[in-house]
């Protein structure tokens, strides 16, 4: 039996207005990971693709676009969960002999004008029952629970800053990220507020860009030369805590132990966290869930760990969604492609030192004010 | 698009709006077991029963809020500071709302609201006045 090994990352210039259409995006996406991996597009029988833009049947009209004959198709439709979810399926695929080269993309091109948008239709749910609110999007729900994290528990803005100030550092490292200045705590907590307690640096900038990820069967995996990756377990759950209006009682928990016993790596094997970042709270909340620390003690959690780089827990190492920009759908692949690049010991100047397990986590959808789609997975460096 | 031109707007919530233009909170509630859920639904999510309308104390408490500047597009610009809340009913359900009126920034967590009719198609709240939480 085949087994899954991830072989390239490959990713578009991200761009902040006026840029490509998302098909150029996508293609360059594709064309870097194949080129990376030393694969020709016919050498590709699988494709993922999860885009908030393309309408019904996106993947396979992406295909046709490209001129890709496929046996094996992944449409992502879990929001910013869809990338780490496509990851599990592809490793699955291969396992079972259905493809050979899954090729997974994702990425949008959003401004922030059509990514406002979109949040009256994002889901029938959103558009019904909180647009007419004037809800402010996706910042107003998660103002909601970052407010009722403090509330709770007693977490503090300056401590949710002190994760979106190292994330811009790594980011300044990464010439693919859109924000090229430093960002200080007075900076972040000075910014002005767009739902409070949820100020301009809590909030990510829609924009335009495209991941791209590469799993072959082992066999062509060792042909290529490269350096490759072990996709160790994948997991995802949908619609947790069905009552709740919130994502603050969670998701990530209902898979986290799971997820570590099957990969056989305990929380202090993971070298580096790549975690969905569309705001600091949730970071703080994924790093409670998957047993970083114990609920509630996220923030706190930020503040005594150092989670740069050259840190102890290093999360987000190429600057996130939050200093990268937030490209729709591949916001749920730039850490996943980051994870890549740092185990494969080509990040460049944002390399973490001897990187061997990396936790990569999805979440999104976001409806009746939570995030549907939570995912995970370990991957690891093939030793 | 217009602030209450939404394409997903169903026939099926109709008594939601209704209710809105004349100051009720309606919501649903389970004629098998009971669940009041948080948003309309076809059936209930609790055990798939059918659910009959009713109207509802339209009393809760705020369970968190936040203060919007900066609305998702500019038909709700005149409405800025808008306090969106997550609310808990008196029913049971965590309903997300909005908390209108003059004195809408005293909103705190624990606060007693009511339904009022705002400018919003659906229900919106009112703080009670001196029940402060």
């Amino acid at each position: 039996m085949a087994e899954p090994r991830i072989v390239a990352w490959g990713e578009s210039t991200y761009e902040k207005r006026d840029g490509h259409a998302l098909y150029w995006h996508l293609w360059q996406a594709a064309k870097s990971t194949l080129e990376r991996a030393g694969l020709d597009k016919d050498d590709v029988d699988g494709l993922a693709l999860s885009s908030f833009m393309l309408g019904p049947g996106n993947v396979i009209t992406f295909a046709e676009h490209l001129g890709m004959n496929l046996r094996w198709a992944e449409q992502g439709a879990y929001g910013g969960a869809s990338v780490v979810i496509a990851l599990g399926k592809a490793a699955d695929a291969i396992r079972n002999g259905r493809a050979r080269a899954i090729l997974i993309l994702s990425g949008d091109a959003f401004t922030v004008a059509s990514h406002d948008a979109m949040l009256d239709d994002f889901t029938p749910t959103m558009g019904a029952y909180l647009a007419p609110h004037g809800f402010g999007g996706a910042n107003g729900v998660f103002a909601l629970v970052q407010r009722q994290h403090q509330h709770r528990h007693g977490s503090r803005r300056d401590q949710f800053g002190q994760l979106a100030v190292r994330q811009r550092g790594h980011a300044l490292l990464n010439p693919n990220a859109l924000f090229k200045v430093p960002l200080t705590l007075d900076d972040y907590l000075g910014a002005r507020p767009i739902c409070e307690p949820l100020g301009l640096y809590d909030c990510v900038m829609p924009c335009s860009g495209a991941h791209g990820v590469l799993v072959v069967a082992d066999d062509i995996a060792r042909s290529l030369g490269r350096p490759s990756l072990r996709i160790l377990a994948t997991r995802e759950a949908h619609n947790s805590y069905p009552r709740a209006s919130s994502s603050l009682p969670g998701s990530f928990e209902q898979y986290a132990d799971e997820l570590f016993a099957e990969a056989g790596v305990g929380r202090a094997d993971v070298d580096l966290c790549e975690l969905y970042d569309d705001y600091p709270v949730m970071v703080a909340i994924q790093l409670e869930r998957y047993g970083f620390c114990g609920h509630g003690e996220g923030a706190a959690f930020i503040e005594a760990t150092d989670t740069t780089i050259h840190g102890e827990l290093p999360v987000n190492t190429g600057g996130g969604q939050l200093s990268c920009g937030q490209s729709g759908a591949g916001g749920g692949g730039i850490g996943l492609s980051h994870a890549i690049q740092q185990l494969q010991v080509e990040a460049g100047a944002w390399q973490v030192a001897g990187a061997e397990v990396g936790l990569v986590s999805g979440f999104g959808l976001v409806s009746y004010g939570k995030g549907l789609c939570s995912s995970a997975t370990l991957i690891a460096s093939d030793a | 698009m217009s602030a209450d031109g939404h394409k997903s707007s169903r026939s099926f919530d109709a008594p939601l709006r209704e209710g809105a233009a004349r100051g009720a909170l309606m919501l649903q509630r389970c004629s098998a077991c009971g669940f009041v859920p948080n948003f309309p639904r076809i059936a209930c999510p609790a055990c798939l029963g059918e659910l009959d309308w009713f109207e509802a104390s339209g009393r809760g408490r705020v369970e968190t809020f936040t203060v919007v500047h900066r609305p998702h597009h500019h038909d709700y610009d005149g409405h800025v500071p808008i306090v969106l809340a997550l609310i808990a009913l008196e029913e049971g359900a965590e309903l997300i709302s909005t908390v209108v009126g003059a004195d809408r920034l005293e909103t705190g967590i624990g606060a007693a609201v009511r339904v009022t009719h705002g400018w919003s198609t659906l229900p919106q709240f009112e703080l009670v006045p001196g029940s402060d939480a």
